[in-house]
């Protein structure tokens, strides 16, 4: 049973319509993170949800009931939905203590005192916030403040959570112990979790699905991580989960050619299949982990490049490969490296894709003009 | 009209109707205060200057604009703004760049003393110069007379050159603290990456320092400009008796000697015309001459500016600056204080011809004055309480909710900033005299209705500062964990601007203590003000009482100071 419905929800800020027509449910107990680049309405399909701002078309159900729905003259107000809510800036009350805080939800739905305390007290415990009890929010950091939020909105409702980029502001190590510990605790409460973030990698951690949202406000591409790891349903989706190579590829009667800077050049051994339907030109998507460069005498297939530059990060090594004018990004792992001998800079070299996927290029994509 | 109802009353809002009842509420009252004690004085006082009942009458104002004393006011008016505007700036400029760029010591204490003229009314000062350099009277042109034994004083204060004086002792400070405070924002790699491509100081000044800090001079100018051309303690205590009048003086002359009959009212209406179109063309020109550009290069934040080495001229400079400091700021509080405990005026300033006799005149036996003090007490209070209120739910309103119609709302709040005290009071005596079917004339409510008017521009500013500070989703935030919108407001909101909102009321009721201008139109015989029985008393010829009292007020205004400081110190956690 879906927990929220949207359906074919609009919202418009003054003349611009943010979100158009978008639905989406969300599964009672799920993990579900909601990705997207800055400014694709991510925030704004939270506050519409929230019932912070009205929606212009559709209908948004929370646990079967009817919350928004301009058509039938419907908008409950926010404190009755039972939503609870980390802010991008936390929004943490500065003139209230931690405790304050935390207990400010409970106190609103009337939690007898005791009651309230305990758990109050238990929900400090679980953001380990527990020996702050009486600060002010001006003597935490931000890292805190952003638990002490998190507290709050794990009190507020026990049975979902809305969290708007709750961990970006945080730094590297805290950021991947905080990740962990959403994850936790939406596994040991059992309440749903929707989390908003553009950082895909944090997205994939967290959680069970994930939905990619595209610049327009819509969504391109639903399921679990995994699945869209493997199959990103097209480039934008590839290109948005991380570093990425593209190469301009001519399909001329089920032969490929590459689009280098010196004509075309015969390109062999795809190792993926080509949809019926896809035109002439073609793009081929390649992660820079799946691709293997080696000194031009030892190899054995792909295509012919100029190792540019060579950089050492100590776990593994980067390469920019010029393959036919085209700068290709690789990265390999240090130990293999030097069991395989790293190529020298200058050097020629043969490029070989392992997993690569195939799109269909842009009509103006610029790669095909060289 | 119909037009802007419709959009006003619309259902439409647009943050959406979910805040329909309070929010909507809270929008109405706010306008519907801001229509009453705003808008219709000002749109009252047009209808009867160009309506004789309903009859169109362009007579009155054009036989009032061509009056050739009328024609000599405005003259006075525009020179004494000129040149008030002009001292006053180069002045503020000169002690903001000594205070802000140079190696100057003292700064502390001098900045100190430079935000004194701040808090009294230059009429005390009028008052104090009066002492000092009335032709005849005055302690100084006296001494000047016996010392040299000429016949004619060494200066007479009663002259256009001494209300300019005066006043320019009382605005510059506009002008040193916007600028001081620009200088202090202002990024020094700014002026250090010039000196480094080889400008030399004063290249620097001119062409890198100058033009960034010129909004700020353009702000604090303006300020000294509208001040000066609506002031009216200062030229109707030194002018009066030579016979220089300027619009205000004029306006307030014109409605005393017709005892409050219609017509009197009437030509001040169409004088009051005349004075805020003088106001408007001044602003507009001095818009056109300081072009305010915007530099995002001032930063919010303090940082430590290059200091310029003064060297030789240190010493001079600082005794200069002292110098001026002290007979600005000290030497007419000195007198006042002194003055209010000398058996009469005019006796020399020696140990046995003080007494404590005027304090117990006016503390004891004058019921007029203890009435005075008692009302402008309550007036200030309930000015202030009401105001800081009614600011904070306009800039609520223009801030938090935005409906249609906000600008409008804003700019209402806004208007009384550089609508002349005197102008006010007029457009109130015509709106609550009758017109409505209210008469509030000689109470102490048409007061109360006017000082609302004159000061909801500071309160709805002071809360707007204290608002933008409360980022919505703080508010969103209790929403979400069950708290109504009332909750919110109440839990949230509130607390949060408290600080601001009694930041607010002392804002209002310090001006609304010493206020003249308004009050000197509309007192009655029950309901006069402190300001008003300072300036009564003292045209009445009873100086030693009236200093006594200005000392009173004095005493008042820096208790208010102290517990402003006191309650805007910083704050922990917020």
């Amino acid at each position: 049973m879906a927990i929220v419905s949207m359906r074919d929800i609009t919202v418009h800020y003054g003349k611009n319509a943010v979100i158009d027509g978008l639905s989406l449910e969300v599964e009672r107990g799920e993990n579900l993170a909601i990705v997207g680049p800055s400014s694709c309405g991510k925030t704004t399909l939270m506050r519409a949800l929230c019932g912070f701002i009205k929606i212009a078309r559709g209908e948004i159900l929370l646990n079967d009931g009817v919350v928004s729905s301009p058509s039938r003259r419907i908008m409950v107000a926010p404190e009755k939905r039972n939503i609870g809510v980390v802010f991008q800036d936390y929004a943490v009350w500065p003139h209230f203590t931690v405790f304050e805080n935390i207990v400010y939800p409970m106190r609103k739905r009337k939690v007898p005192k005791e009651e309230a305390k305990e758990r109050a007290l238990a929900a400090m415990a679980q953001v380990k916030m527990q020996d702050f009890a009486d600060r002010l929010p001006s003597q935490l950091s931000g890292g805190q403040q952003q638990r002490v939020a998190l507290a709050r909105a794990l009190v507020s409702s026990s049975e979902l959570i809305v969290l708007d980029e709750p961990i970006t502001n945080l730094d590297a190590k805290l950021r991947e112990e905080m990740a962990y510990e959403i994850r936790n605790l939406q596994k040991t409460i059992g309440v749903t979790v929707i989390y908003i973030t553009h950082d895909q990698e944090t997205a994939m951690t967290i959680s069970d699905r994930m939905v990619i949202m595209d610049k327009k406000g819509a969504i391109r591409q639903l399921g679990s991580p995994e699945e869209i790891w493997n199959h990103p349903k097209d480039r934008d989706v590839y290109a948005f989960l991380g570093v990425s190579n593209f190469l301009p590829l001519l399909n001329e009667n089920g032969s490929l050619h590459l689009v280098s800077s010196s004509g075309k050049r015969k390109f062999g051994g795809l190792g993926a299949d080509i949809p019926e339907d896809f035109g002439s030109r073609l793009l081929l998507a390649s992660r820079p982990t799946d691709i293997r460069v080696t000194p031009l005498p030892d190899a054995a297939g792909g295509v012919e490049g100029v190792v540019e530059r060579v950089t050492y990060l100590g776990h593994q090594f980067d390469y920019f490969v010029n393959v036919g004018g085209h700068t290709v990004r690789v990265q390999e792992d240090s130990l293999e490296a030097f069991g395989r001998g790293v190529p020298a800079e200058g050097s020629p070299c043969a490029v070989e894709f392992l997993k690569p996927a195939v799109y269909e290029a842009d009509p103006l994509d610029p790669r095909f003009d060289l | 009209m119909k037009f802007f109802l419709t959009s006003m009353f619309g259902r439409e809002t647009s943050r959406g109707d979910r805040r329909f009842g309070l929010d909507r509420i809270v929008f109405l009252l706010s306008l519907f205060i801001l229509i009453v004690t705003v808008l219709m004085p000002m749109l009252m006082i047009v209808v009867r200057t160009f309506f004789k009942g309903t009859q169109p009458d362009w007579a009155l104002f054009t036989r009032v604009v061509m009056a050739p004393e009328n024609l000599s006011a405005i003259y006075n008016t525009v020179k004494i703004g000129f040149f008030v505007t002009l001292f006053g700036t180069v002045l503020g400029l000169f002690y903001a760049w000594l205070i802000g760029r140079s190696d100057i010591p003292m700064k502390g204490l001098m900045k100190a003393l430079f935000t004194i003229p701040y808090m009294f009314p230059p009429f005390f000062g009028a008052m104090a110069w009066s002492l000092l350099l009335a032709p005849r009277s005055g302690y100084m042109n006296k001494w000047f007379m016996q010392l040299t034994g000429s016949t004619s004083p060494l200066l007479d204060i009663n002259s256009i050159g001494g209300i300019v004086f005066v006043e320019t002792c009382y605005y510059f400070p506009f002008v040193f603290l916007q600028v001081v405070s620009a200088l202090e924002r202002m990024d020094p790699t700014l002026e250090e990456s010039a000196r480094i491509a080889g400008a030399g100081q004063w290249y620097v000044i001119r062409k890198i320092t100058l033009p960034l800090v010129l909004p700020a001079i353009a702000a604090g100018a303006m300020l000294i400009l509208i001040s000066s051309l609506s002031h009216f303690g200062v030229p109707a205590i030194l002018g009066f008796s030579n016979n220089i009048f300027t619009l205000p003086t004029k306006i307030y002359q014109l409605i005393n000697r017709s005892a409050g009959s219609f017509d009197g009212i009437r030509e001040g209406a169409a004088l009051s015309i005349l004075l805020v179109a003088v106001v408007v063309i001044a602003l507009y020109i001095q818009r056109i001459v300081l072009k305010t550009g915007h530099y995002d290069i001032i930063k919010g934040k303090s940082m430590r500016p290059m200091l310029i080495k003064l060297r030789g001229a240190k010493i001079p400079l600082l005794g200069i600056s002292l110098l001026s400091l002290f007979v600005i700021v000290v030497v007419p509080l000195f007198m006042i204080f002194i003055v209010g405990f000398l058996k009469a005026y005019g006796l020399p300033l020696t140990l046995q011809n003080l007494t404590l006799r005027n304090y117990e005149y006016i503390l004891g036996q004058s019921k007029m004055v203890r009435d005075s003090i008692m009302n402008s007490l309550f007036l200030s209070v309930s000015s202030g309480v009401i105001t800081m209120f009614l600011g904070v739910m306009i800039a609520y309103v223009v801030i938090k909710v935005k409906p249609r119609g906000k600008g409008f709302l804003e700019m209402l709040s806004l208007l009384p900033y550089s609508i002349p005290g005197l102008v006010l009071a007029i457009g109130v005596i015509l709106v609550w005299s009758g017109a409505f079917g209210i008469n509030l004339y000689n109470t102490i409510w048409i007061i109360l209705i006017a000082y609302i008017a004159r000061y909801v521009s500071f309160a709805m500013k002071s809360a707007s500062a204290s608002l933008e500070q409360v980022h919505y989703s703080l508010e969103e935030a209790a929403r979400s964990c069950g708290a109504t919108h009332l909750e919110s407001l109440r839990d949230i909101t509130i607390p949060l601007i408290r600080p601001g909102m009694i930041a607010g009321f002392f804002l209002i009721f310090l001006p609304a203590m010493r206020e003249l201008t308004t009050s000197v139109l509309l007192y009655g015989p029950f309901t006069r003000t402190l300001g008003v029985a300072i300036y009564a008393i003292n045209s009445e010829g009873n100086t030693v009482q009236a200093s006594a009292l200005a000392t009173v007020a004095i005493g008042i205004i820096i208790a208010g100071h102290f517990a402003l400081r006191y309650v805007t110190r910083d704050r922990k956690g917020l």
